[in-house]
């Protein structure tokens, strides 16, 4: 009896070491859910990576430069943590999301006009004078970034 | 006895025909030669940094290879003779100055990272040369040296004026470029819809060739890198990357620029045999113009993914869970 509990704790222990292995070996990506990439930046200082990502409405105010104009414009903001690219000194590659944000166009009809935010994973990130954003302070900051030109 | 005699016989007969053989082989020896050395074209660097390039590098990648005699001897002087024209197709420090100013950076920037991913100098070289080894001293100084060269532009008003002309231009025309899509000298055609694809990484660099990018993969790429299967790729795996220049200011903030290139990887282990599989294609502003005149742009581009063979050739994928560093907060 005592050999097949034994026997049983190993297993358990083996596959507890396969599972962490397996999860070790996995590399993640950020699942936009159908959005598009707006626009692109990064702190070298606060070693961030930010890429922030339009719905439809979204990218299609961008291309018309009219953000911040229709209803249901949204944008999602994935924060990483900046690595140095193991493969390439020169290059920075992202590594752990430390924040994914959401800012949504709201208009009257909806009991809110503007833009509404929301933290959806993680901390809010700092203020460039390193004090804690307000709602509207970071609001601002990310409609200030101008969106990418694609061909 | 007679056997003995007869044996040993037979074998002073071997000995002497290998010997001519090796004798012969030698008036085929074709040793490597050095070309005169120009002082106006060998490489202008520091001291200190010149030093380093002699004592790991200059063997092979200069007009002044000093070998031993072995080097000197066939069948061995082929493969040195072989190595040595290779290398110096690559880069030849003798003659290093008559590139351009951004050629030289780029080389820079590649040897020292061949130095850091232990590709150079050879393990072969080093195994005989033992001197040839790099201390982390001459590696940090190479670093040193590559950051020098190029060196942060902040708040860059050029780049500022040419993102900004560029996003109003592409507002104001508001209209889609033509249907018809380039194709790369690697056969390798423009791929109209890849911001609907998976981004995989994005990445800034901050040597030669400053920008800020997003990678994409298409649904096979990107199945591939989750479940990391990237030794070898899966066929049909395409990875394609967006840069756009920088706008780097002193507070540390990278803003992208204006829209610079797109690059494009594809797995076709028939078509490009010659790269482990991988074709590649740049295309290059708004218009998308194919970069590389000929085919032999894509080993110029194979060359430098030589150092990501771990990664499947490939650099900008996110690291393994198991590698990827705790968050942190900069206070």
């Amino acid at each position: 009896m005592k050999r097949l509990s034994n026997l049983l704790m190993f297993l358990v222990v083996l596959t507890g070491c396969k599972h962490i292995e397996d999860i070790n070996e996995k590399r993640e990506v950020f699942d936009a859910k159908g959005k598009q990439v707006y626009t692109v930046f990064a702190n070298r200082m606060d070693k961030t990576m930010s890429v922030v990502y339009g719905n439809h409405t979204a990218v299609l105010a961008a291309a018309s430069g009219l953000t911040g104009l229709n209803k249901g414009e949204q944008l999602t903001i994935v924060t990483y943590q900046e690595e140095i690219d193991p493969f390439w000194y020169g290059s920075n590659i992202n590594g752990r999301i430390k924040s994914i944000e959401q800012l949504t166009l709201k208009r009257p009809e909806d009991g809110v006009k503007g833009w509404v935010y929301e933290l959806v994973e993680g901390r809010r990130p700092k203020s460039k004078n390193g004090n804690l954003t307000t709602n509207f302070d970071r609001i601002q900051e990310i409609l200030e970034k101008r969106p990418v030109v694609f061909p | 006895m007679i056997v003995k005699r007869v044996f040993s016989k037979k074998i002073l007969w071997t000995l002497g025909i290998l010997f001519a053989v090796f004798i012969g082989l030698q008036f085929f020896a074709n040793p490597v030669s050095n070309p005169e050395v120009n002082t106006e074209t060998v490489i202008k660097a520091p001291d200190d940094v010149v030093a380093i390039f002699k004592k790991a590098c200059y063997d092979c990648h200069s007009n002044e290879t000093n070998l031993g005699i072995e080097s000197k001897i066939a069948p061995f002087s082929w493969f040195v003779n072989k190595d040595i024209t290779t290398a110096r197709s690559r880069f030849n420090f003798s003659t290093f100055d008559t590139l351009s100013s951004v050629a030289k950076q780029g080389l820079v920037w590649e040897m020292v990272n061949m130095v850091l991913n232990n590709k150079m100098p050879l393990a072969s070289y080093s195994a005989i040369h033992p001197k040839a080894k790099l201390t982390t001293n001459d590696v940090n100084r190479l670093i040193e040296y590559a950051e020098s060269l190029s060196p942060p532009v902040y708040h860059d008003t050029t780049a500022i004026r040419l993102a900004m002309e560029q996003y109003d231009a592409v507002v104001a025309s508001g209209k889609p470029l033509e249907e018809k899509l380039p194709v790369a000298a690697t056969g390798i055609a423009y791929i109209k819809d890849f911001r609907n694809w998976q981004v995989i990484s994005t990445t800034n660099r901050f040597d030669n060739n400053k920008s800020i990018r997003v990678v994409y993969a298409n649904d096979i790429a990107a199945k591939a890198v989750k479940e990391n299967q990237i030794n070898p790729w899966p066929e049909g795996s395409i990875i394609v990357k967006a840069v756009w220049d920088i706008v780097e200011e002193k507070n540390g903030d990278i803003l992208p620029g204006q829209f610079n290139n797109v690059q494009i990887m594809e797995k076709d282990s028939k078509q490009f045999s010659d790269s482990e599989g991988w074709g590649f294609a740049k295309f290059v502003g708004l218009e998308r113009v194919p970069f590389g005149q000929t085919a032999s742009y894509n080993a110029t581009c194979f060359n430098c993914h030589k150092a990501a063979k771990e990664n499947g050739y490939v650099f900008n994928i996110p690291l393994p869970n198991g590698e990827l560093l705790p968050i942190t907060d900069i206070e």
